[in-house]
């Protein structure tokens, strides 16, 4: 049996955001589904430089999403930096990308969760612009992003056909 | 019954960054002839490009060794890191009912030699945790030292893996003649890291396997250093 990916996205300059999204990604594995990290190019800002060396380390341990990680996966997990929107220099290529897929009837079927990182407008923010997009979203089943993540990996292994005897 | 699995035979990946040498079934290598031995399903030997390796992936019920040949692995993982592993030294991984890490080679002008063995757990959904064990390079010198076991007579020199399994490392050079008794209905695994040995008259080379059944005793002499693997 295959195993359904979830794409998990987040913005990160200090890793902060990083460890919540891999908190995430371990839910996805609780639940026996696959998770794909990727984080988003910086906007270009200055970091502060007690962050210098987390960023250097995540630009070398980190790919972008593509369109192609979105279009195979029937999840997508969003982990935002507090205080971000989807119209945020960090987000708006990704959104974009987004809106491609969306045209194109690519995410027609897909869930999707908006992990909560402590600011009640970004989760809004970004649920909507999801929801806009054609996702169904997995509203969080406990209060940490763990439990979120496990959440959404249960529920793309729901859709996946059981062998039959 | 010794059969041996030699190393020019194993899967072999080129990756620019990585050339990585699997003994058995991994990633894109399939072989059905060749899906593990006993609990031990994975053995990989990766040479990693200065600067480069595995950005942070998953893992599920598995217990996953790295034990270094040469150079030195950066670790982090979704418990805890960072961490550096280097020569003589043996890191266990039980990714129990989720984990994500990442690996890389953590120098900038040396390549990295680490073999990657993943060994089935006892059972599904357990906790998660990192060990790192380091130990005197005398330790292994014409006897074997116990790498990973079920139990530890010393935490601080053997680090505990979810299995009825024992890894041990052995360094050889012509004087020595190791042995380990192996009871009724238990199997060994043993990988060459390095030189030249014998195990009960077979002759092995760097890169070479040997799966053994039915034997009682072990007798591991030669040049080099091994792995032995004591399984269920």
């Amino acid at each position: 049996m295959a195993q359904p990916a979830v794409v998990v996205v987040f913005s990160s300059r200090c890793g902060i955001t990083e460890r919540i999204a891999h908190a995430a990604a371990v839910g996805v594995v609780n639940a026996r589904a696959l998770p794909r990290l990727r984080r988003l190019a910086d906007d270009g800002s200055t970091v502060p430089p007690e962050c210098a060396a987390t960023l250097r380390r995540m630009h070398k341990e980190y790919v972008q999403p593509t369109e192609r990680d979105i279009a195979g996966a029937p999840a997508l997990i969003i982990v935002p930096t507090a205080g971000m929107t989807p119209l945020s220099a960090e987000w708006q290529s990704f959104i974009t990308l987004l809106d491609s897929l969306a045209s194109a009837g690519t995410l027609a079927g897909k869930v999707a969760a908006v992990i909560d990182v402590g600011n009640s407008q970004t989760v809004a923010s970004f649920s909507s612009a999801l929801t806009a997009r054609g996702f169904a979203l997995v509203a969080a089943d406990g209060s940490d992003a763990r439990a979120h993540g496990r959440t959404v990996g249960a529920a793309v292994m729901s859709t996946v056909e059981q062998p039959s005897r | 019954m010794i059969t041996i699995r030699k190393g020019h035979d194993r899967g072999h990946t080129d990756a620019g960054w990585l050339r990585s040498h699997a003994t058995f079934s991994f990633g894109a290598y399939h072989d059905p002839n060749f899906m593990g031995f006993r609990v031990l399903r994975v053995l990989n030997e990766d040479q990693i490009a200065p600067g480069k390796g595995f950005g942070p992936h998953s893992h599920r019920d598995m217990e996953i060794l790295t034990y270094m040949v040469d150079g030195q692995l950066a670790h982090r993982d979704s418990l805890t890191g960072p961490h550096v592993l280097g020569r003589n030294e043996v890191q266990v991984m039980t990714a129990g009912d989720g984990i994500v890490h990442s690996e890389f080679n953590a120098s900038e002008t040396e390549p990295s030699h680490s073999l990657q063995i993943w060994i089935e757990p006892r059972a599904e959904d357990l906790t998660p945790s990192y060990q790192q064990i380091a130990f005197a390079p005398e330790d292994k010198r014409g006897r074997l030292h116990l790498l990973a076991g079920p139990e530890s007579p010393d935490a601080t020199r053997t680090a505990i893996i979810n299995q009825d399994a024992r890894v041990y490392v052995t360094e050889v050079d012509q004087h020595d003649r190791v042995t380990h008794a192996l009871p009724e209905g238990r199997h060994a695994w043993i990988q060459v890291v390095r030189g030249a040995i014998d195990v009960n008259g077979a002759s092995l080379q760097q890169g070479d396997g040997a799966a053994i059944s039915d034997e009682r005793t072990l007798v591991v002499s030669g040049d080099g250093e091994v792995l032995l693997f004591d399984l269920p």
